[in-house]
């Protein structure tokens, strides 16, 4: 698989699901893995036709559709969805991101 | 593993009931139309958000089910999310995508009202059917059950 270069976020400020919840760690692990992280806030008029676009090509797109959502970028240009916020419980969310870092997901093919 | 255990497992949160009250909302599957449906509802029977699992989506289905309880329900009003082996833990199968989850939540974003006797979605707490009454009544138990319940002689 090709190394990763960019983490993208989909997200709100207003939401807890994102904020702190996911944002926060996604840029952290960034950080440590030497790759971008962008984040894409819906609120702001600009950024929400990129996340739009994003969302509507490689995520769960609906109308209405959910945040956070997070998506990996390889050197190849693959884009890749990598996970949701767990709309019934904020508890999931975080378990779910945790797992997430966890993983070999965000854990490989990094630069470093 | 079934999805059903994968859902208990797994997919089973808690929350605080969604504009009916502040006691906690918990997961119950109920097997609607060929449909493994995840409600969520508080200790009256208020259902604050109801949940397709599948592994690849029917919305439509979702959509006509919705319809059947609830009435007046549109594709906007239905939201996605893709659940991986990573974000799951699952480790012992291949990976990727794992199930799919489609929410509907009861008086959200188009459909929200702050009326204080709107009709809204229960379900029953002695059978688990959906129906219908204003969110102010304190029944617990839909019309039929109602009907049944033995009345108390002096």
């Amino acid at each position: 698989m090709a190394k990763l270069t960019t983490i993208y976020v989909v997200y709100a400020e207003w939401c807890p699901h994102c904020v702190p919840t996911t944002v926060e760690p996604v840029k952290k692990r960034a950080e440590e893995l030497g790759v971008h992280c962008v984040l894409y806030d819906i609120d702001d008029p600009d950024a929400l036709k990129v996340a739009d676009e994003l969302v509507r090509k490689h995520g769960d797109w609906c109308e209405d559709y959910l945040i956070p959502q997070v998506f990996v970028e390889h050197e190849n240009g693959e884009v890749e969805h990598v996970f949701t916020g767990y709309s019934e419980d904020l508890e999931l969310t975080r378990r779910g991101l945790d797992n997430l870092l966890a993983s070999h997901i965000l854990n490989q093919h990094s630069p470093k | 593993m079934d999805l059903d255990t994968l859902i208990k497992g797994k997919l089973n949160g808690h929350s605080t009931c969604s504009g009916h009250c502040q006691e906690r909302a918990e997961l119950k599957l109920l097997h609607q139309e060929g449909m493994t449906i995840g409600c969520y509802r508080c200790p009256s029977g208020y259902v604050s958000c109801l949940i397709q699992y599948e592994r690849e989506l029917d919305l439509q289905a979702f959509k006509t089910f919705l319809s059947a309880i609830q009435g007046n329900i549109t594709f906007e009003d239905i939201r996605i999310a893709t659940r991986y082996s990573w974000d799951l833990a699952i480790t012992d199968q291949p990976d990727g995508a794992i199930v799919k989850e489609a929410y509907w939540r009861q008086s959200y974003r188009r459909t929200k009202s702050e009326d204080q006797h709107r009709i809204s979605l229960f379900t029953c707490t002695k059978c688990d059917s959906f129906y219908r009454q204003r969110i102010s009544e304190k029944n617990t138990r839909c019309p039929q059950c109602m009907k049944t319940a033995p009345t108390m002689s002096t």
